[in-house]
């Protein structure tokens, strides 16, 4: 039992030494809190790593996506290539999508402590939870209203699990809410900017709160 | 003071001080402006304490209001709450109030937690028709006392197929010349059309133009004015022209009102860019531009006014709003005449779901894309409205599905169960709409009128758009009503009942060809029209959804994809029944964007290959088709074919200065730009190529409306479209 769990544990992380650097390396010591990456788009690619490196530890991870953007593939072929059973990283990564603010705001206010209390997931992703309240048919004030205290109830489930937000740029559709951005910013422990250079084959992750640091973190090519 | 009884169609309602101004048409065409008491009312429901503060704020407001508890039904547990009911007297406070509170309740963190409000978002009209009962166009006697109604008794139904509608004047607004955005294009005169003439109101000084409209306005006093591009640009002209000469314009019938005005806006919702356009609406007086009206430019005047009477959603409004409101609409008020407490805004979110379960519940529609080629005797079975159907039979509503009472109920493949106990709101809601359509079409075959048999076709398909919005494939995550695990149940059954036909088929010895959703295509070389048609029955039997028989092909061409020679595109075909009538989908006639031009080519050569009665007659037609060819590629090389004719229109999908690569519609929207045309998302551009592989972007396309003689249409391109057209109904390697 004990040899198999070792085992367990020899493989995952030796299917991470490729994911050695960022983003693991940056949440991977913390014991909780707000991670907030945001930027480039293709920030994206950095959520099945992140979902990986605990899936593969035989862990719950949630998923709360904000606009449509869940895509399972990447996962499975993470899972492929560091041996492990796709299926069981499916089974195991629990995703709910919000197609409005007020969803977003009822999910993450009211559903996800309940939630969380049940599958005990160590680490929650939070993809573009800001895209829906962009959305002009709500008012502004309504809107900054709601995401006020969305990022207040983030702030404190946070310590205890690690709380990714993954946040592309506000398109300038957002227009007069692109400084909704803001409100994550303010209750995040750590801040990193994600930058991509044209065609470029990797990221390059700055830190942007506490230190002022950066890193590399390459694409998947072809 | 004098009592009457009078009666009428009930043709505008709108909120003024105290209750709602009503205007009646009699049946002799002559207008009532009448005033009805009503106070609007909304429920505040939650934990006691947030209650009572709530309540303490709403008093301390100094506004005519009353407050006492009272009960309502909970949506989604069909629990009886203890609420607080907030009558507020005047109606013109009651969306104040409801912001007041909502901004106070937002602040101290309360709302949608400890407190939830009901009823806060209807709308007055909405609310008024919801109360009394009533709807938009319904016929009805009303007891006056004066100009106050004293009691107004309805006298027709919204689900009446043979209702009248009043006798209405109209006058007709447009921009003379060609059908084009005004805004994007040099300036025109303005064309009115009233009482079988046409008026131009010839160039001049603005004056002029102003006060020779007030004055047919004033003459002809027309209930509805019918406008192309009224909302965006002719009634906004108008207005800004009137208010520089300080000279009040008629429009309205309300008297020392303004017009009413909203902002166009552009926004990103669900995930796609939407426009609207802006509008002006008038009171006592109805204006509908024909170019922002989804309903009004599929079906006409017709569907409209069903959906309004059906929804309860004024004239003016349900023709800028869509269909899915409408539907949302209808919902709303079976709820309410249930005592339901109407939740405010869309907040109940997806469960949480493992990623195999989402792959599995995700799947949508099935579809098998059909093998390139001409087919003979292929049939088509539709099922009828098919995901409305399943949730009226299977009962998924969003508080049916994964109930807390009937778990073993379960859906085929994806583990979501529905109530047994309890008939859902929306298979209730959905029962007589199908109904009623279903009776229109019975009316459109018996119909031996012409005109009767087209009221009846537009009414049937507007509800028939109204069903596919609102409950189709993106529609129905998005409605008030919906519910992402609905929806997942709803295609899961689709898929199943798709596959069961498919199987019923098979052993009959047909042969799929293709299938979609809810459409099968199949071949049995010997099979007749009764074979069909009890095929459908047996199918309509198996499965409890009917499947209605289309008819036979004579000939069905499936086009290749242009990239994969050897594949089909689904939904992309032309074929002829053997009754006649030619169907297409997909091909460029039926496409938004495709040139006039190029258009009429393709419905040339369709209408020559309508007269083949088999694939070898369609065959022989080939050189007939290739000459027809020929004929519009000379047109195009002589360089006589008017802009207008090679305009290609395409959605903006960003703002002109957002634009990186310098694609034709960013040219064009550069161009529109610099000449001072306000474009945002969204909103459309029509354009001329006119040499594509320029060097200098802006003379690769030029914008429609304000292209000259300077310029000539790039031929080689539009060559190329008109061979994509003809390729698209014959291919070499097909035959
Ligand atoms: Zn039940």
């Amino acid at each position: 039992m004990k040899a198999d769990f070792l085992k367990k544990r020899a493989t995952a992380a030796e299917a991470f030494t490729r994911f050695d650097g960022p983003p693991l390396s940056l949440v991977s010591d913390a014991a909780g809190g707000l991670f907030l990456f945001y930027g480039d788009p293709a920030l994206f690619a950095l959520s099945p790593v992140l979902a990986g490196w605990r899936l593969s530890l035989g862990e719950p991870v949630f998923f709360l996506d904000g606009n449509h953007c869940f895509d399972p593939y990447p996962l499975v072929n993470l899972a492929k290539t560091i041996g492990q059973n796709p299926k069981t990283f499916l089974d195991s990564l629990f995703v709910s999508r919000a197609f409005t603010c007020h969803q977003m705001g009822s999910l993450v206010l009211n559903q996800l402590r309940e939630a969380m209390g049940s599958h005990h997931p160590r680490l929650v992703i939070l993809a573009s939870p800001l895209e829906t309240f962009y959305d002009e048919s709500v008012p502004l004030i309504e809107a900054r209203n709601l995401l006020h205290h969305l990022t207040a109830a983030l702030g404190r489930l946070a310590p205890g699990h690690i709380f990714v937000v993954l946040s592309p740029f506000p398109k300038k559709s957002a227009g007069r809410r692109a400084f909704f951005l803001s409100y994550l910013k303010e209750k995040a422990n750590r801040i990193f900017r994600v930058n991509r250079k044209e065609n470029a084959s990797s990221l390059s992750i700055t830190e942007e709160k506490p230190a002022e640091q950066q890193w590399i973190f390459p694409l998947e090519t072809g | 003071m004098t009592r009457k009884t009078l009666s009428g169609w009930i043709f505008d309602v709108y909120a003024v001080a105290g209750g709602m101004r009503l205007w009646l048409i009699d049946r002799s065409g002559k207008k009532h402006r009448l005033f009805e008491r009503f106070s609007p009312v909304f429920y505040l429901g939650g934990a006691p304490a947030a209650l009572k503060q709530a309540c303490a704020f709403l008093s301390r407001l100094s506004l005519p209001l009353h407050m006492k508890p009272s009960e309502g039904i909970e949506f989604y547990s069909g629990k009886t709450l203890p609420v607080m009911q907030i009558t507020v007297e005047n109606p013109l406070h009651f969306k104040k109030v409801v912001r007041w509170v909502i901004a106070q309740e937002n602040q101290k963190g309360r709302l949608g937690k400890t407190l939830v409000l009901y009823n806060a978002d209807l709308s007055l009209p909405q609310q008024y028709f919801y109360t009394k009962e009533s709807f938009p166009l319904a016929f009805c006697m009303v007891l006056l006392e004066d100009s106050r109604i004293l009691a107004l008794s309805v006298e027709d139904s919204p689900w009446a197929t043979d209702y009248a509608i009043p006798p209405l004047s109209i006058m007709q607004l447009r921009m003379e010349g060609e059908a084009i955005d005004p805004a994007q294009t040099t300036a025109r005169a303005l064309e009115i059309e009233v009482e079988g003439r046409r008026h131009v109101l010839e160039g001049g000084h603005e004056s002029v133009v102003v006060a020779r409209f007030d004055r047919m306005l004033v003459r002809h006093d027309p209930d509805l004015i019918l406008s192309e591009w009224g909302d965006p640009y002719i009634l906004p002209k108008l207005l800004a022209a009137a208010a520089r000469l300080n000279r009040p314009l008629s429009l309205n019938r309300e008297p020392g009102k303004k017009v009413l005005s909203k902002k166009e806006r552009s926004y990103f919702s669900y995930g796609r860019m939407v426009h609207r356009s802006q509008s002006r609406t008038l009171l006592g007086r109805w204006h509908v531009d024909v170019r922002n009206s989804f309903l009004v430019g599929l079906t006409e005047l017709e569907g409209l006014f069903e959906f309004a009477r059906l929804s309860k959603i004024p004239v003016q409004q349900m023709a800028r709003t869509s269909t899915g409101t409408g539907i949302t609409s209808m919902q709303m008020d079976l709820a309410f005449q249930d005592g339901i407490l109407i939740p405010w805004r869309k907040r109940m979110p997806e469960a949480f779901k493992s990623a195999s379960q989402l792959l599995l519940t995700d799947k949508g529609g099935l579809t098998y894309a059909p093998r390139p080629g001409l087919y003979e005797s292929v049939g088509e079975l539709d099922f009828a409205s098919m995901y409305p159907a399943i949730m009226a039979k299977y009962n998924i509503s969003p508080e049916t599905i994964n109930c807390r009472c009937c778990p073993e109920n379960k859906v085929p493949e994806i583990g979501h169960h529905l109530c047994q106990k309890r008939r859902g709101l929306v298979p209730r809601f959905l029962e007589p709409l199908l109904e009623k359509r279903a009776r229109y079409k019975t009316l459109k075959k018996a119909a031996a009128d012409p005109a009767l048999r087209r009221s009846y076709d537009e009414r049937q398909s507007a509800l028939k758009w109204g069903l596919v919005t609102t409950f189709g494939y993106q529609g129905y995550k998005n409605a008030r009503f919906g519910k992402i695990e609905a929806h997942e149940a709803i295609t899961a059954y689709a898929r199943e009942i798709l596959l069961q036909a498919k199987e019923i088929a098979e052993a009959e010895g047909f042969e799929m060809v293709h299938a979609i959703v809810d459409s099968l295509w199949l071949k049995r070389q010997d099979a007749s029209e009764t074979d069909y048609q009890s095929l459908s029955e047996r199918i309509s039997k198996a499965c409890g959804i009917p499947i209605v028989f289309e008819g036979i092909y004579a000939w069905l061409l499936f086009p290749p994809s242009r990239r994969h020679l050897n594949l089909g595109v689904p939904n992309r075909y032309l074929g002829l029944f053997e009754s006649g009538k030619i169907k297409v989908r997909g091909l460029e006639v039926r496409r938004s964007d495709s040139p006039p031009f190029i258009k009429a080519a393709q419905r040339e050569m369709i209408d020559l290959l309508s007269t083949a009665k088999c694939a070898s007659e369609y065959q022989k037609l080939i050189p007939k088709l290739k000459l027809c060819f020929e004929r519009y590629r000379e047109k195009l090389h002589s360089g006589h074919v008017p802009f207008f004719e090679l305009a290609i229109s395409k959605t903006l999908s960003k703002a002109p200065k957002d634009y990186q690569k310098a694609s034709l519609s960013a040219i064009v929207a550069k161009e529109l730009s610099g000449r001072g045309v306000d474009l945002v998302p969204g909103e459309r551009i029509a354009y001329v190529i006119v040499d594509e592989k320029s060097k200098v972007p802006a003379e690769r396309a030029r914008a429609l409306g304000f292209i000259d003689g300077t310029w000539s249409y790039d031929v080689q391109k539009y060559e190329q479209l008109l061979k994509q057209a003809l390729e698209a109904l014959y291919i070499d390697c097909m035959f």
